[in-house]
């Protein structure tokens, strides 16, 4: 069997004619992967901040801190006229951020308009699922409340991690009181989100810049989003063509099934006589006549 | 510009307990609707936005309490 020399893992219809034009070449081996988008959810200091960068300037005496900013907008999709281009992180615009940086009338102020327009990946939510996902908001900023994780002036912010949250996206920040000066305001919150939310393998958990560009940058493994169904149709399509059709669009919440990502599966055993059912999450799976007296247990 | 952030930040602290639930929603989105104006000014500058923003934030937060 020909080998294919191993330069590009995805095979899409281009690297087929790319590879059969030039076959007689040899290339040499690259473990090369196309990178899986990473979606950040900037608080809107944090926007102010890239809106300073985008006009040349520097409003922090802390030089580390604008060339963290710096490096996160190189590392950003930008708009080339109505779609995004280039990048590997997604930039998303939380309804809550939203609501801070717009008028009442739902226009962006003049001033970040430039910022937002340009970057910013607007989270619409799907009519259909407004009640539930706001539901689940709700539950979730006030754990965050009870657990004195953020006071009343600053519900805000609880709404736009419990937002991000939603979608297993992380916050990313300057204020202490989002990303905590401590490790145990953030294990709290972890812990609150597993218990509303479910287990994920990276959890996402609000964090500074310099954690996440250093994150991008070393090519760390990053949260992986959740709940896009929750988003518009329109929304849904355009992370797939960003993601050339692969991103996944999961299960909604199911608060009467709770269901959990990575939860062993619920087992239960019916044992009457020979006959052995096995249940897996109220779903019959298994229904084995003779079984050995050996294997029951 | 000084002045009136300051005087928004008073009606932040204040305690309008005097007034029901809905008179108080109502009264904080006004606030938040004149804010609005301000922070919609063609090239204003952004620190000052900033400022205003931390206000208005401040404002959402009471009225989402308020609601919920």
């Amino acid at each position: 069997m020909k080998k294919t020399p191993s330069i590009i893992i995805n095979s899409n219809t281009e690297t087929k004619k790319f590879l059969r034009a030039n076959k007689k070449q040899k290339f040499p081996v690259q473990h090369t992967t196309e990178r899986e988008l990473v979606y950040v959810a900037p608080d809107a200091c944090i926007w102010i901040d890239l809106e300073w960068i985008g006009r040349g300037r520097s409003n922090k005496a802390i030089q580390e801190y604008m060339s963290n900013l710096n490096l996160l907008l190189r590392f950003s999709k930008a708009r080339n006229g109505e779609k995004f281009a280039k990048g590997l992180v997604v930039m998303m615009l939380m309804p809550a951020t939203r609501e801070e940086l717009s008028t009442y009338q739902g226009k962006y102020h003049d001033v970040i308009e430039r910022i937002l327009r340009k970057y910013a990946f607007v989270v619409e939510i799907d009519e259909q699922y407004e009640q539930q996902f706001k539901q689940l908001e709700s539950q979730l900023v006030k754990a965050y409340m009870e657990k004195e994780l953020f006071t009343p002036t600053q519900a805000m912010d609880a709404k736009l991690v419990a937002q991000a949250s939603i979608f297993n996206i992380p916050v990313v920040s300057r204020d202490n009181h989002i990303v905590g000066k401590e490790n145990s305001k953030i294990e709290k919150i972890k812990e609150i989100n597993k218990e509303i939310l479910g287990t994920y393998e990276h959890q996402a958990f609000p964090i500074k810049i310099k954690t996440f560009v250093s994150r991008v940058a070393k090519h760390n493994p990053s949260p992986a989003p959740d709940n896009f169904v929750y988003l518009t149709k329109g929304n849904q399509k355009e992370l797939k063509s960003m993601n050339n059709g692969k991103v996944k669009i999961s299960y909604h919440y199911d608060e009467d099934k709770k269901i959990r990502r990575k939860e062993k599966d619920k087992v239960a055993v019916e044992v009457k006589g020979d006959k052995i059912t096995v249940k897996v999450e109220n779903k019959e799976v298994k229904n084995e006549d003779k079984i050995e007296e050996k294997n029951r247990a | 510009m000084e002045e009136l952030i300051s005087q928004f930040k008073e009606l932040v602290e204040q305690d309008f307990q005097n007034l029901s639930k809905e008179e108080q929603i109502e009264f904080y989105q006004k606030s938040i609707e004149d804010l609005d104006k301000i922070m919609d000014t063609k090239n204003i500058d952004l620190d000052i936005y900033e400022k205003l923003l931390e206000i208005k934030k401040m404002l959402l937060s009471k009225i989402y309490i308020l609601k919920e």
